[in-house]
């Protein structure tokens, strides 16, 4: 009978002390790590993209040239995505948008806003609180000069147990006066999933 | 001998293990196995040179991956960094590398968060590494590259 009493005590101590390992652990990553996850479009992914097209752009010799003297003024279109995957690509240039004003050669033209700032142009300009002197007219902005349009594809393969994809970010600038590309480069990404027999 | 070697096959078989295990985990770190510093100086005559420096902290990656060279260019007035590297091993070699920038004072510039970037290097291959400058401060850089985690 004490044999089958501690028995029980020592197997109600394991338990607890399982159930104490089995809980949730949340704990903070690298936000910047490679480690891929899945085949899937990844925060990697659009670092190494956002990257790339910042450090391809400020070093082009045209541009070079180009931002020598002044900063342009640019505006950014919105992703083509013509992958089957549904992404914030608003995201990407979002990225790209920021590098390029950090690195102090272009300015640029934000019309995600543009509601916001049409509000309070129209609120200094009638609502007689503001002074006159001070307040913002409207058609003061200055217009871009240049426009960041980019296509974001995919290509996604798959034989037995593994999957390919296959991701190519093209971005250009053109000249909005002339149509012309000014610049223009593309970002390939491999991802490569094997299946493992015995895995989930 | 013999006897003591049977009579502890379980206690050797688990140092054994325990050993095993500790390599396997010392194949999956992730601490910046080398480091290939360029620093912006400049000569007598007034020319610009790269002060070059590569700390190995993994030698094991070291006897796998080579630095070869290490270069430097301005384009405007933005650094642009090179690294060559070179593989010593038969098999392909999967890397991370980042790029650290620091200006003229040794202060870091861009901020933020250090992106690591997947390369791969096939057996015997030279392969080069280019980073810019997040912004026109930077003079020095710091390429780190370490093992996948995975």
């Amino acid at each position: 009978m004490q044999y089958l009493r501690s028995l029980l005590l020592c197997l109600s101590i394991a338990a607890m002390s399982l159930a104490g390992c089995a809980a949730n652990t949340v704990q903070y990553g690298d936000a910047g790590s490679a480690k891929p996850l899945s085949t899937e479009f990844g925060s990697s992914d659009l670092q190494q993209i956002a990257e790339s097209m910042v450090d391809s752009l400020v070093t082009f010799p045209p541009v070079v040239e180009l931002t020598g003297q002044r900063r342009p003024v640019l505006t950014v279109d919105k992703v083509k995505n013509k992958t089957m995957q549904h992404i914030d690509t608003e995201s990407v240039t979002d990225s790209i948008r920021a590098k390029l004003i950090k690195t102090g050669k272009f300015r640029f033209i934000d019309r995600t806003t543009d509601d916001a700032a049409i509000e309070e142009i129209r609120t200094q300009q009638e609502s007689g609180l503001v002074n006159k002197k001070t307040a913002v007219n409207f058609g003061q902005q200055i217009g871009a000069e240049f426009l960041l349009t980019s296509n974001f594809s995919e290509i996604r393969q798959q034989a037995g147990s593994v999957t390919d994809v296959y991701y190519k970010f093209t971005m250009s600038l053109k000249n909005l006066k002339t149509g012309i590309l000014e610049w223009s480069d593309e970002k390939e990404i491999r991802k490569v999933l094997n299946r493992s027999m015995f895995g989930g | 001998m013999y006897g003591f070697i049977c009579g502890n096959r379980g206690r050797l078989s688990a140092v054994l293990l325990g050993l095993s295990l500790l390599t396997s985990l010392a194949g999956c770190s992730t601490t910046a196995g080398i480091e290939a510093a360029g620093k912006t100086g400049w000569n007598q005559e007034g020319e610009r040179i790269l002060n070059k420096n590569v700390v190995i902290n993994n030698s094991s990656l070291a006897g796998e991956i080579e630095v070869v060279d290490m270069k430097s260019a301005l384009a405007g007035d933005m650094m642009k960094a090179q690294v060559s590297l070179r593989s010593r091993d038969r098999d392909t070699i999967n890397i991370q590398y980042a790029f650290d920038w620091l200006d003229a004072q040794g202060m870091a510039v861009g901020g933020g968060t250090t992106v690591w970037k997947p390369f791969i290097v096939y057996g015997r291959e030279t392969r080069t590494i280019q980073g810019v400058a997040p912004d026109p401060r930077g003079r020095e850089f710091k390429l780190k590259i370490r093992e996948t985690d995975d």
